[in-house]
């Protein structure tokens, strides 16, 4: 069901978007709003279709505990 | 295009309201037990000097964003690397937010309902009011403020009767390292993130003194962490707040007014949507505002809702519970410090010795090579 | 005979040049031809019964011919026989360049005329009232004022009535309004210019405001918007008005609407500009503050402590209106621990017996709240008093005696829309929103409730009226700006008009005016 909601939430925004912005900018604007709703899209469907993404959050403790001085 | 100007009153309480934003209902963590207090004021009195240059970043580029100051100052290829750094930072930090506030109604509110569906509404109507501009952010901070100061006298004034302000005592237990150690907490938590602000000084007026809107926002700040950590501490005591997440929210959660009136608790959530939705809107504004300096376009608003996406997409894998969102808490000081020190200082330094060198302010790229 | 059959081949042609000009008449000029003239005329107005012609020849040393037209209804007939078709048949013209102007300056006997030279505005004048004159051997024709139309008499507004003050509003015609408004502003400040809009109807429109004061870039914006309209017809200020807006969409309005002429006049002394369309007693004002949805213009008529207070009863309900059915809701559905016991105690007994759930519930007491008050407008008077009987007793008293709605719902939904009533202006907005805040508060609770209000907010304050904020918030807190928003500054202390509307702030002096034999009483 949390598919159906992420889906539905893009659809509507690029909807709304497409008629107040998109079809008066660049091109070169719209390859940047297409692959980052790209992007934030699969982080959604992959995390509610239950597949473990790697948290920045861990990257950055374990990064941090690499460094003298923090334990 | 155009960027919208705030008054000097607006951009103050913007930038309280943008101090306030998590920790209004995380509170201010100590971990100087009681002598929290003392940890506030002297971190208030660190980030002074941070303030001051910030303000004196602000200064000697009138009406510009911190990624046109860093560009400038630092050349294209640096400026590129430095831009990307703080995009992240402000996506980071939108869904750093982001994941407070859906832990945070989650938990109390709405056990059953997916943080998903929480997080969906919050950050669709700070896109909202991102895209309505600064001048909106402007007149909400008006409004946020008076409605912040009012409910935060308001339980103060109605729990005075219930608290033990033996609690307080006995000062200065802790040995001054934990309070040094915990005021560093504070100072980049939240002191430190106004940093943020640099990316949207555009919307400040030339005319306005960017050292007075600073002073002004810091001059309510500090009573009113003052008089949150006061409050919670002298309602709990000091066993309750060490035990629980949400402090503030336990704190008014005992409250009494008069003889049938309790259990006052969910107001004091629409504090942190206030605050909070601030928090994330500059912060949405200033990553957008990055993107279009990064990639060289033109149009920042149509960059607010990927932006916005993107941080719900963080803000979905960050953490996979509360207790993780608090551990790291304790790291965020060290992760931070580049950003809200390290960058800062480096363009700053780097401006005064061109400015010296070259006798007069810097406004464009020409100006500014040697 | 010879001669006719080319005079009857122009006839046709001219014919059927009037039925492919039909729907242009720019190019249409007069002819010099009084038979061709008559022609087009009557081939434009074919099957207009209402039209009446009248052919005046004069015989004696110049044979003159002259043709009158008008439509009947709308002129006085009166002046039509005593005071053109007499003179046009007994005296002779003299002097002036052409026939037409010796016939207008020692003929015809009517105080306003004008002389024109195509059909298109022969067309429009003579539909209003007018009658035209054409003359053997002009090329232009005379358009004489006999205009009299039955008019509503002037009577206080229904939807702006106060207690005590003046009660003139007003009416359909475009220069009885205008003359109510004229003898408030002695001045030659006080500027009017006529535009006409409507391809079929072509409405006169007037465009007011006082040049000292106005803002000129506002002015300007205005004009700008309305050479833009292309409509067929307009009827009524909201045919242009929703046209022009900025925010057209939104469910708020952002230009002012009044019938009454006090208003007006208050309006234009702050820098406002003022349209009038005629056939409609609505005028326009703009641009447009969200607080003057709560202004009346009895507000600076009486005590300011009353009014005052009265004000800030419709500011606090608006936001009851908007917010009480959701405010119910989360109390009752999610944080039921924050009523005090009894209370809580007393809810629960009422909602335990009651069948739906409290979001339907209050979803449909709502939409019986805006049927009942619906019907109330729209039916004959006579069945009011069945009216009241069916809302007070069957849906009040039985619904709740049979468990189908609860009781403390129908207090919500009372006060809800009472409140609601207290601001006419607002009806619309308050209907959207309060259904989509009652939606989100039975979803999520107070986070819901907080997030809709956040919602309306945040849209009322990206509102604009031509430019101009209509929700100023800028932090500092300087009376002269918010003298006239929650309370009602004393007259004494209204020394500036609203910075957004002018720059030209300086209203009166400011000083007290001191009473005599202060010095003794020190």
């Amino acid at each position: 069901m949390l598919i159906g909601i992420v889906l539905f939430l893009f659809l509507a925004v690029i909807l709304y978007d497409y008629n107040v912005y998109l079809n008066k900018v660049r091109v070169q604007e719209k390859v940047v709003y297409y692959s980052l709703m790209l992007i934030s899209l699969c982080i959604l469907l992959l995390q509610n279709a239950n597949v473990s993404i790697p948290s920045p959050a861990e990257a950055i403790i374990n990064a941090l505990r690499a460094l003298p001085g923090i334990q | 295009m155009a960027t919208e100007k705030i008054t000097f009153h607006q951009s103050a309480y913007s930038i309280v309201l943008f101090c306030f934003g998590s920790s209004v209902i995380i509170g201010i963590s100590s971990s100087a037990n009681q002598d929290g207090w003392i940890s506030i004021i002297l971190a208030t009195i660190c980030i002074i000097p941070v303030f001051l240059m910030h303000a004196r970043i602000i200064k000697l580029f009138p009406e510009k964003n911190y990624f046109e100051i860093i560009e400038t100052v630092l050349g294209k290829k640096i400026g590129k690397i430095i831009t990307a750094l703080m995009l992240w930072y402000s996506v980071h930090l939108a869904a750093l937010v982001l994941c407070n506030f859906g832990e945070f109604i989650q938990v109390f509110d709405m056990p059953e309902t997916p943080k998903l569906s929480i997080t969906i509404l919050m950050i669709l109507t700070t896109v909202y009011l991102a895209r309505s501009g600064m001048r909106s952010i402007g007149k909400w901070s008006v409004v946020g403020i008076c409605f912040l100061l009012f409910v935060v006298l308001f339980t103060f004034a109605t729990s005075v009767h219930q608290m033990h302000f033996e609690n307080l005592l006995p000062v200065m237990e802790a040995s001054p390292s934990q309070i040094l150690k915990s005021s560093f907490e504070i100072f980049t938590f939240p002191y430190g993130e106004s940093v943020i602000f640099l990316c949207v000084a555009d919307s400040f007026h030339k005319k306005d003194n960017p050292y007075r809107v600073f002073f002004l926002a810091l001059a309510i700040v500090l009573p009113v962490f003052l008089t949150v950590f006061i409050r919670n501490l002298a309602l709990l005591g000091l066993p309750m707040i060490n035990a629980s997440y949400f402090p503030s929210y336990i704190a008014v959660r005992i409250i009494e007014i008069g003889d049938f009136f309790a259990r006052i608790e969910s107001s004091i959530s629409s504090n942190f949507i206030l605050a909070g939705i601030v928090k994330i809107a500059i912060c949405l504004l200033a990553a957008s505002k990055g993107i279009v300096s990064l990639f060289g376009l033109q149009n920042n608003r149509v960059f607010i809702m990927p932006v916005g996406m993107l941080a719900l997409a963080l803000s979905s894998i960050l953490y996979t519970s509360t207790m993780e969102m608090f551990i790291f808490l304790d790291y965020y000081m060290y992760y931070a410090l580049p950003f809200q020190i390290i960058i800062p200082l480096g363009v700053w330094i780097v401006a005064e010795f061109k400015r010296r060198k070259k006798g007069q302010m810097i406004n464009t790229p020409e100006d500014a090579s040697l | 005979m010879f001669f006719k059959k080319p005079r009857e081949r122009k006839i046709q042609n001219l014919e059927k040049q009037v039925e492919h000009w039909n729907t242009s008449l720019d190019d249409l000029k007069i002819k010099s031809s009084l038979d061709e003239n008559i022609t087009i005329i009557k081939k434009l107005f074919e099957n207009m019964d209402m039209m009446r012609y009248k052919t005046i020849q004069m015989k004696g040393k110049s044979e003159k011919r002259y043709f009158l037209a008008f439509c009947d209804g709308v002129v006085d007939s009166e002046i039509i026989n005593t005071h053109i078709v007499k003179p046009l048949m007994t005296l002779t013209p003299t002097g002036g360049d052409s026939l037409l102007e010796a016939l207008l300056s020692s003929v015809v006997q009517v105080g306003e005329s004008k002389i024109v030279d195509n059909f298109k505005n022969v067309v429009e004048n003579v539909t209003y009232g007018d009658t035209i004159l054409f003359a053997e051997g002009c090329n232009q024709a005379a358009i004489l004022n006999t205009k009299h139309f039955a008019l509503r008499s002037i009577s206080e507004p229904d939807n702006e009535k106060i207690l005590g003050g003046p009660r003139e509003g007003f009416t359909e015609s475009l220069t009885q309004n205008l003359s109510q408004i004229i003898r408030r502003l002695r001045t030659h400040e006080f500027k009017t210019k006529f535009i006409t809009l409507g391809r079929i109807t072509q409405t006169s429109i007037c465009l007011c405001y006082i040049d000292s004061v106005v803002d000129k870039g506002v002015l300007q914006e205005l004009f700008r918007r309305l050479e833009q309209i292309d409509i067929d017809g307009v009827l009524e200020e909201n045919y242009i008005s929703e046209n022009i807006r900025d925010n057209r969409y939104s469910t708020f309005r952002t230009t002012g609407y009044t019938e009454r002429p006090d208003v007006v006049v208050g309006k234009l002394l702050e820098g406002r500009i003022a349209m009038l369309v005629d056939g409609s007693p609505l005028v326009f004002t703009a641009p447009y503050f969200f607080i003057e949805n709560f202004q009346s213009n009895e507000d600076y008529y009486y005590s300011f402590y009353y009014t005052s207070f009265s004000r800030f009863l419709r500011i606090c309900a608006f936001f009851l209106t908007v917010a009480v059915p959701g405010f119910y809701l989360a109390v009752v559905a999610f944080h039921q621990e924050m009523l005090p016991v009894q209370l809580l105690m007393k809810l629960a007994l009422e909602r335990q017996s009651v069948p739906l759930p409290a979001a339907i519930e209050a979803v449909i007491m709502l939409l019986v709240f805006d049927i009942l008050r619906e019907t109330g407008m729209r039916m004959p008077s006579n069945v009011g008093h069945a009216l009241s009987i069916v809302g007070a007793l069957v849906i009040g008293q039985s619904a709740v005696e049979a468990s189908l709605v609860a009781a403390p719902m129908i207090i919500v939904v009372a006060a809800t829309g009472i409140t609601g009533l207290l601001i006419p202006k607002l009806n619309a907005p308050i209907i959207f929103w309060r259904i989509l805040i009652l939606l989100m508060s039975a979803t999520f609770g107070f986070y819901g409730l907080t997030i809709g209000l956040s919602l309306l907010f945040i849209h009322m304050s990206n509102l604009t009226s031509f430019g101009v904020e209509q929700l100023s918030l800028p932090g500092s807190f300087q009376f002269q700006n918010i003298k006239d928003i929650f309370i009602r500054a004393p007259w004494f202390k209204m020394v500036e008009r609203p910075r957004s509307l002018t720059r030209n702030r300086v209203r009166q002096s400011g000083g007290e005016v001191r009473q005599s034999g202060g010095d003794e009483r020190g």
